[in-house]
């Protein structure tokens, strides 16, 4: 009798036990973190929204430098053209928050390394740190480095303006939205104003929230 | 004549020094589950924030992923009224990179839709009207730095999460991120493009006064506190929105150079939240509400069955045994049915953002930028005055215009109520 009572105190005593020294951790999250690995710029990757990413990136500037490597009025000339390559003129009108000094700085950086002197360029996003090296060897508190001076620095042939623009749609029964970018390249000739090369990279992406959160 | 003792009551008796052991046991491991040892480098790394907002820090890692996104926007918001405007940034756009990031198939989401766990189970990302001021505050912290353009992708992306109001006169009405949108376009020069804006304003907004073109100053004053989330209905299935609680300033008068002007009130926070109309998650919720009562009825009338076949047993003779053995199979059908019920839960997520403010008012104007001084009183709808709310305040002037931003309510103290953990780093 006293063995029977034991066993069904055991029965129902251990799953209580059990339950309550585990039944707060179900309401924390406590799983394991992963390590960081490296991936590929190019690949889409695990996290993905509808804006701009990596492999955006990385797929727009390529294309764009091996099109202006390929246009005669840029890389063809006799005298290397001095070219700006920079986001001052690069806006952003879409609905994607982005540094577009991504977007600039790896156009004229694979430009510079692929152009093989055809083109200059001319970093005028440096200009406040050039203006102070010459104004500090004018003033004799620095020499003149290897290179002797210049009267003047050096003025630009071309420069790139651009625009990343964005359409947005939404279906609301799906929660599916889709976002349609469209970022456009042009080099503008700083004399006249003609534009003398331009192209545009364009991209859809689609997604569709879980049902937990439409 | 010899009293009869009872027998479990003897059993306990005799055996009492076994159960005040299983007694300590048990409570000891009630304690032990509620403690949570924060490791000493994350405590370091916590250590180095403000310390106004270090207990933020701790909840945010003790709750994990699952709790991610809403501690990012307590702690952006309390960074943002102490004036640390990175580490505000910081924290929004990890709750926009966990917001963008689209959740399928995730072990917590596949929880959340079960029977078996709550709404709250799953990762939080916010109503739309919570998305959609994430998106206000980092738009704000973008015109602070002068980054006019990525300002008005925030607005523009925090419009767009409002996109999925049931209701279509409720769809992209936040007028609040559109005006933004707006005042951005005008700081960098882009008129046509603020003057559509301004226009979209008008039009939810009809007493809406169009910014001159030379306006440069922006004044900002949120009253007020956050829209509250309840569950109410059959299992707590049903997600409510009330307006918060504990105030009643909802009027600003700013006082520029000892000058009077009232505060255009743009956007009711809670109007917003509570036009949402119905959600997709909703359907499910009411699924697991059906099914909780429909397995209690079943239960029950499992129960009621076998409890009258054990009734009448002893009335049947030799069959009796036999209408005994499957009122118990029986019964056992009606505790699972009713167990079923008891377990399974259809609570909706009433999780939110509680630093969030209930209304936000805004007046520009132009001004030279030197000698400026700013202030803000509030007032409830019927004039009369706090002056003992003292505002929290942060003041940017630049070259290309200045930006004065006030609140009424401090976004510090922010009480955690979705679980009991006493935090401790010995």
């Amino acid at each position: 009798m006293k063995n029977r009572y034991k066993l069904i105190f055991w029965v129902l005593f251990l799953p209580n036990m059990i339950a309550c020294s585990t039944v707060y951790d179900t309401n924390i999250d406590n799983s394991r973190g992963r390590a960081s690995i490296y991936t590929d710029v190019s690949s889409v990757g695990r996290v993905a929204g509808v804006g701009i990413q990596s492999q955006d990136i990385s797929a727009m500037s390529d294309r764009m430098m091996r099109d202006i490597l390929a246009t005669p009025v840029l890389a063809g000339r006799a005298v290397a053209p001095r070219v700006i390559i920079d986001s001052e003129y690069f806006i952003n009108e879409s609905s994607s928050r982005i540094n577009k000094n991504m977007i600039t700085d790896r156009l004229r950086i694979q430009l510079n390394r692929a152009a093989g002197g055809r083109m200059m360029f001319i970093g005028r996003h440096f200009s406040h740190m050039v203006q102070k090296e010459r104004q500090l060897k004018r003033q004799g508190t620095v020499d003149l480095g290897t290179m002797g001076t210049a009267k003047k620095t050096a003025g630009a042939d071309f420069r790139l303006g651009g625009r990343i623009a964005s359409l947005d749609s939404i279906d609301r029964r799906s929660a599916a939205k889709s976002r349609f970018h469209q970022i456009t390249f042009e080099m503008i000739e700083l004399e006249t104003g003609a534009i003398v090369w331009s192209n545009f990279y364009d991209f859809k992406k689609t997604s569709s929230e879980d049902v937990l959160y439409r | 004549m010899t009293l009869k003792r009872h027998p479990v009551k003897t059993f306990f008796i005799d055996n009492s020094k076994f159960f005040g052991l299983c007694l300590i046991c048990i409570l000891l491991t009630g304690c032990s589950s509620n403690v949570r040892k924060i490791p000493d480098q994350v405590q370091a790394e916590i250590n180095t924030m403000p310390a106004e907002l270090r207990e933020l820090y701790k909840l945010q890692f003790i709750e994990g992923e699952r709790n991610f996104v809403l501690n990012n926007m307590h702690i952006g918001v309390a960074a943002f009224e102490k004036g640390d405007f990175e580490l505000a940034k910081r924290a929004f756009e990890d709750a926009i990179l966990n917001i963008e990031y689209v959740y399928s198939d995730t072990e917590a989401s596949a929880k959340a839709r079960s029977l078996w766990h709550a709404e709250g189970a799953k990762t939080f990302k916010g109503e739309p009207y919570e998305r959609a001021s994430i998106y206000y505050y980092l738009g704000l912290i973008d015109l602070i730095q002068g980054d006019y353009e990525n300002a008005r992708a925030s607005f523009k992306s925090g419009v767009l999460q409002d996109a999925f109001a049931e209701e279509d006169q409720h769809q992209c009405d936040f007028a609040l991120l559109i005006f933004l949108q707006g005042w951005a376009s005008q700081l960098m020069g882009d008129e046509a493009f603020a003057i559509e804006a301004f226009k979209e304003v008008k039009k939810l907004r009809p007493d809406f006064q169009f910014p001159d073109l030379s306006h440069n100053t922006l004044l900002i004053a949120e009253t007020g506190r956050s829209p509250r989330k309840l569950a109410d209905g059959v299992g707590h299935s049903e997600l409510v929105y009330r307006r918060g609680k504990a105030f009643k300033e909802n009027r600003v008068k700013f006082r520029i150079n000892n000058l009077q002007t009232v505060a255009y009130p743009m956007e009711d926070i809670y109007f917003q939240s509570a036009s949402r109309g119905g959600r997709a998650v909703d359907k499910i919720l009411k699924g697991k509400a059906v099914f909780r009562e429909k397995s209690s009825h079943i239960g029950l009338t499992l129960s009621n069955i076998a409890n009258k076949a054990i009734l009448i047993s002893p009335l049947l003779g030799s069959a009796g045994g036999v209408a005994s053995m499957a009122s118990g199979g029986v019964a056992v059908l009606g505790a699972v049915a009713t167990f079923a019920a008891i377990h399974s839960n259809p609570h909706a997520d009433v999780r939110y953002w509680k630093n969030l403010s209930d209304t936000v008012h805004i007046h520009t104007f132009q001004s030279d930028t030197a000698n400026l001084a700013v202030s803000a009183e509030y007032f409830d709808r019927k004039g009369r005055g706090y002056p003992s709310l003292t505002s929290a305040k942060t003041q940017i002037k630049s070259d290309n215009g200045s930006f004065f931003w006030f609140r009424s309510r401090s976004s510090f103290n922010v009480k955690n109520k979705w679980h009991n953990i006493f935090i401790s780093n010995k």
